[in-house]
């Protein structure tokens, strides 16, 4: 059985921290330094162009998130051919390929790529629906993949449980329930009743499954008093309000996304919501920064998925974002959101790779080495630190969220800068052989091992 | 798949189980705004409300045509009307050159505004057959460069008076030699019985020319030559563009009525960072009033979804029905977004778009017609065609099923009944018959082929639609490029609608058309506005749900059970929605008032189209040709093209050589498209063509074995996306040798 604890000591041990600074911890994990920095290669390195075969969304809404990612990428690619290229001599050449397509027609793309294209490496790829389909493909093919997002734990849970080829550089799904949950327990700890608006798809089953695990166990004097399920597609949101409402919540735990939390955040307004109870987003702020508008109210927990918003880290503090979000900014005219940043340290990483192996072998490395280096690789992205677990070839950056503030500088409201949530990731998701679980590994893992805030602790 | 497995999924369409898919849903059936509000405003009230952008556009006149418009406000800027000068038959101009002399001299007087472009010829650079008459237009401005100043007395009032005012010109107020005049197509054009070349310069030219001919024998051979365009003869390019010149030709050479220039239409846009609009697609002449806006429109303040307020500068008078309805142009916008049309009118040229109906083969040569092919007879009855039959082409089309707002399912009674209810109508309603007549005319023969259970996986979701293979047969030849839009296979409303409507004509309650209503004396037909013409359907359906009545074309097609549950639900609806105007379109028909439509979206995963569907037709962009060189018989031309370049909730429009899109990527941008013609070595046209062949970055001409020895100009213009409105137009100077 599961021990009882007290909740500040709880958190603590989460390592949650709330402020200006970087809450990312290093630990003893091996550092790739920048992924910039670029000695003299070793050995003969051929002047062929380093295929990329790019598939993200070019169209359809999901465009939205896609084409940061792209734009991410080119950036990357842009720079490192202006060095010379991968290893100074090998200019990147992105094919891209839209993700719009449907999945078989994604798989079939994935295959002409390499197939018929001769690509060196894949990348991108938005949605979870396409993970799971492409990542088996890719194993076949040996086709050298870092999924930037496709987010789904089902991908290295159960579709790829021992990858060799795939890759993911974003964070897991479930983190976004899990760090939605803390942060709310952390900020309103007197809470008591709970009410749920999510998406009637997976995400939202996700969202609440993670949420509700978490509270279980850090708030476990709180008690959902109202679900609403909005079905895809709907644009009225005035009965999940209403119902929300009247069951008289302290707070709302909601992961409504995208084009769906616009309508229904302006709706809320209408209602008065965001008076009448706290709010938690797991993603209100997972789509791009100039998504939301500055009606958007102030003070709610606002979710940014993947763990990434251009303003943080901030300033001079971490000079890979300041120096990206800049650079960004001039070639793009717009701020990054969390694929953009995922696209570019998806090729930083790949680079840093090919480099060290390049040191350790001379000559162009082959995919083997590549991927030995890949695994437990860390690097310094504009997003933090960035490790990919040797294990299951995940990403994992420390989980980041906040609290929705407009400022006078941007047309958009971003997370305050001076209250910004960090969760080291290690700490709210499973670990190294762990077992699989259901519906998640995470799920299990918290449901098993966390201690439970002793009820007399909660009350305070 | 088995069908039962089929109807499982359809029933699931939203599978969620575990944590399979991530928050990003990639397709939301129907377009951007989740709402669409038709607010009827006067000019200033449009500015007041464009300078908040409580109204995002505004489909009338420039409200800001006399006043500094707010920073956000941009425009759609599209063809309209015509302005020509028509010469008063009694007075002293009798004699066709004298009048053609003193037109040429008003021609040169007349200065271009920003709202009047001076163009002596009808066929402008809206006009997809501009090219083709690129020598006449640069003929028709020499000669008036070439003429003297004006002595003509001219009538004028508004604002052509005022742009003669600039010219020096004062306009007659007494007796006049000519009226200068504005003619407006609109109506005309977005009028049900428009035929598919609507949008063509030669026939345009042709409604605008045609009353004003005096002498009896030029009228004649106009009109034969326009009934030989009109009919569809097969011929090549260069002989279609030869008959259309000399259609204009015919139309123009008396000089009754010439053209002097035409009015651009400006219909502000509100593009402020917020509460603007983006993405914006509208058709070259009809402008914001157009289906293709509607599916494109998105708000900035939302990924998708959100409300969008349209300004109207009337009220919605006309009356609400399918049929012969929604004919003035609140109307015809309500119409544009909860009709979904079979194909809908590209906007940048002339061709037609697939919506609901998709061309898959157009084949010319005469094909055997199959013996379970249909073909309504005078009554509408859907009979057999026989063996033996033959057609001059079959169009293939796939058709994008779905459900209609009363939740029944679309099926191939519904496709076929328009035919049946074409024929059976056609002497009652004149209009009805009007609209119908190019179909009946080139019919041959229908055959729904099958339906095929279609599923685009997207990872959690399962989209699963249906799709009917249909083959149409047409009696005529056909121009390729209008085939498809002559006769397709479509119902925007269920089958059991028709039938209420025809029930409640034929009982005299009701007249489809205006025309028809006015001279009955009985109301214009409204399935949503009328309450006394809804008790009388609401008691009607009533009875055809009890006699499950199905209309005698349908029997064989439609059981019992099946009408039963078509009448059943379609008086649910009424009973929900209070009103009767089913359909199958992206947005509902909601709540009404006298200054308001609200227009709910149809989020419904049958509907084959998502947002997104029509984002290549937003921002229309352009090519130029930088150079062009001989190689031989080839032309090669180096592009320059338009790329549009996104960011935030804004985007501008750069300039660049054009550079294909590595070698082995599938996502393919658009290519330059050269369109060509040749003239010479005489006035007629010898050749003429399209080409998308690229070499490098190059797009190629390929003129071997198309020209006989002779000295020649090669107009030629590129189009990008289907672009060609007011293209750049090359003339180049080509000899072959003997």
């Amino acid at each position: 059985m599961a021990t009882e604890v007290n909740r500040r000591d709880f958190l603590s041990t989460l390592g949650v921290t709330v402020g200006a600074g970087l809450g990312a911890t290093v630990g003893s994990l091996p550092i790739v330094g920048v992924a910039h920095a670029q000695g003299q290669p070793k050995g003969t390195i051929p002047d062929t162009p380093f295929k990329i075969g790019h598939m993200t969304f070019f169209t359809g809404p999901a465009a939205v998130l896609g084409e940061p990612m792209y734009k991410g990428q080119l950036l990357a690619a842009e720079e490192i051919n202006a060095q010379g290229g991968l290893l100074g001599k090998r200019k990147i050449e992105i094919l891209k390929a839209d993700e719009n397509a449907g999945t078989d027609a994604n798989v079939k793309e994935m295959r002409r790529l390499k197939l018929s294209e001769k690509i060196d490496f894949f990348c991108g790829i938005t949605s979870s629906g396409n993970t799971p389909a492409l990542g088996p493909v890719a194993e076949e093919l040996k086709l050298l993949t870092i999924f930037v997002d496709g987010c789904t734990d089902f991908l290295f849970d159960k579709a790829v449980p021992n990858p060799h080829y795939i890759f993911r550089i974003t964070n897991m799904q479930s983190a976004d329930g899990v760090t939605g949950a803390v942060a709310a327990a952390m900020t309103w700890p007197k809470a008591k009743r709970i009410a749920h608006i999510h998406p009637d798809y997976s995400y939202g089953r996700n969202a609440f499954d993670h949420w509700t695990i978490t509270f279980k166990k850090l708030m476990p004097q709180a008690e959902n008093v109202s679900e609403g399920w909005p079905k895809l597609g709907t644009t009225d949101f005035s009965s999940h309000i209403t119902k929300a409402i009247a069951s008289k919540p302290d707070l709302l735990a909601t992961s409504v996304w995208g084009g769906d939390y616009v309508a229904f955040y302006k709706q809320a307004l209408r209602y008065g919501m965001f008076d009448k109870m706290k709010v938690a987003s797991m993603i209100a702020f997972g789509v791009a920064p100039h998504a939301i508008g500055k009606d958007h109210p102030e003070g709610i927990i606002a979710g940014v998925h993947s763990n990434y918003h251009f303003t943080y880290p901030g300033g001079d503090r971490w000079p890979y974002n300041k120096t990206f979000v800049e650079k960004y900014h001039k070639r793009f005219n717009e701020y990054p959101n969390f694929q953009a940043e995922g696209g570019y340290t998806a090729t930083y990483i790949l680079k840093a790779a090919i480099e060290k192996a390049n040191k350790l072998a001379g000559g162009w490395p082959d995919d083997d080495a590549i991927i030995a280096l890949l695994e437990g690789m860390m690097i310094a992205s504009p997003a933090g630190y960035v490790y990919i677990r040797p294990d299951n070839h995940q990403g994992y950056k420390d989980a980041v969220t906040g609290f929705s503030k407009n400022v006078a500088e941007y047309p958009f409201p971003i997370l305050d800068p001076d209250r910004i949530i960090t969760i080291p990731i290690r700490n709210i998701t499973a670990p190294p052989g762990w077992p699989k679980g259901e519906p998640t590994s995470t799920y299990t893992w918290i449901d098993k091992t966390w201690p439970r805030v002793a009820m007399a602790s909660a009350k305070k | 798949m088995s069908a039962a497995r089929a109807l499982v999924l359809l029933a699931i369409l939203a599978v969620a189980s575990g944590s399979e898919a991530g928050h990003e849903i990639t397709f939301y059936p129907s377009f951007y705004p989740q709402e669409i509000t038709l607010r009827t405003v006067d000019v200033p009230g449009a500015a007041r409300l464009l300078a908040k952008s409580t109204v995002q556009a505004y489909v009338g006149a420039n409200p800001f045509a006399r006043a500094a418009a707010p920073e956000h406000v941009t425009y759609a800027v599209s063809l309209g009307p015509r302005v020509v000068l028509t010469f008063n038959r009694a007075a002293v101009f009798r004699d066709a050159s004298a009048r053609c002399a003193a037109a040429a001299k008003f021609q040169k007087s007349v200065v271009s505004t920003a709202d009047l472009v001076a163009h002596p010829y009808p066929i402008t650079p809206y006009h997809d057959d501009y090219l083709a008459h690129f020598d006449l237009v640069e003929a028709a401005r020499a000669r008036a460069e070439r003429a003297g100043s004006t002595a003509l007395r001219v009538k004028a009032t508004g604002r052509l008076a005022e742009s003669l005012a600039r010219a020096g010109i004062k306009p007659s107020s007494g007796p006049a030699d000519a009226t200068l005049e504005e003619i407006d197509l609109t109506a005309r054009l977005s009028d049900r019985a428009a035929p598919p070349w609507a949008k063509e310069g030669w026939y345009q030219a042709y409604l605008v020319h045609a009353d004003a001919l005096d002498d009896p024998a030029a009228r004649r051979a106009a009109e034969e030559a326009y009934a030989r365009r009109a009919g569809g003869a097969s011929e090549s390019p260069a002989e279609r563009s030869n008959l259309e010149r000399r259609l204009v030709s015919l139309l123009t050479r008396g000089c009754e009525r010439v053209a002097v220039g035409y009015v651009l239409r400006r219909e502000p846009l509100s593009a402020e960072y917020s509460q603007g609009v983006e993405n914006i697609a509208y058709d070259a002449q009809s402008g914001l009033a157009s289906a293709i806006f509607i599916r494109t429109v998105k708000l900035k303040d939302f990924p998708w979804n959100g409300w969008l307020t349209v300004g109207v500068p009337a009220h919605a008078q006309a009356a609400w029905n399918p049929v012969a309805g929604f004919t003035d142009e609140a109307g015809r916008l309500v119409w544009a977004a909860i009709g979904d049309p079979a194909l809908m009118p590209a906007p940048g040229n002339s061709a037609w778009l697939p919506n609901r109906v998709q061309p898959i083969a157009v084949e010319s040569s005469n094909a055997e017609i199959p013996a379970d092919a249909v073909l309504p007879d005078a009554t509408g009855t859907l009979k057999p065609v026989g063996r033996g039959a033959t057609a001059a082409a079959k169009v293939t089309y796939r058709v994008l099923l779905s459900k209609f707002h009363d939740g029944v399912k679309m099926t191939a009674a519904d496709l076929v009944y328009p035919y049946a209810f074409a024929a059976r109508w056609r002497g009652s309603d004149p209009a009805v018959a009007r609209a119908g007549a190019l179909a009946r005319e080139r019919l041959a023969g229908i055959k729904v082929v099958r339906v095929d259970t279609e599923i685009k996986d997207l990872g959690e979701i399962q989209l699963i639609n249906e799709v009917a293979l249909v083959e149409v047969y047409l009696g005529a030849p056909v121009d390729a490029r209008h085939a498809a839009a002559i006769a397709p296979p479509w119902s925007v409303v269920p089958w059991q609608l028709t039938a209420l409507m025809e029930e409640a004509v034929a009982r005299g309650w009701a007249a489809f058309s205006e025309g028809e209503a006015r001279r009955r004396g009985v109301p214009w037909l409204d399935l949503a506005r009328d309450r006394k013409l809804a008790q009388q359907l609401a008691g009607l359906a009533e009875g055809l749900e009890r006699r499950a009545h199905v209309p005698d074309a349908l029997r064989g097609l439609v059981t019992v059970d099946q009408a039963r549950q078509r009448w059943a639900a379609l008086r649910r609806f009424q009973r929900q929605h209070g009103h009767f105007m089913v359909t199958s379109g992206p947005y509902q028909l909601g709540k009404w008032t006298a200054d308001t439509v609200t227009l709910p979206v149809f989020r419904d995963l049958t509907y084959p189209l998502g947002v997104g569907s029509y984002d290549e037709q937003a921002i229309p962009r352009r090519a130029y040709v930088a150079r062009v060189e001989r190689r031989g018989d080839r032309l090669e031309i180096q592009a320059e093209v338009e790329k549009v370049t996104k960011f935030e909730r804004s985007y501008r429009i750069g300039r660049e050589p054009y550079r294909p899109e590595p070698a082995g990527e599938t996502m393919r941008v658009p290519a330059p498209v050269a369109r060509w013609t040749v003239v010479g070595p005489g006035p007629a046209i010898a050749a003429a063509g399209t080409s998308a062949e690229l070499d490098g970055d190059r797009v190629v001409i390929d003129l071997k074995g198309k020209l006989a020895p002779g000295a020649y100009r090669v107009l030629v213009m590129l189009a990008l996306g289907g672009n060609v409105v007011n293209p750049e137009v090359k003339i180049i100077p080509y000899r072959v040798g003997e």
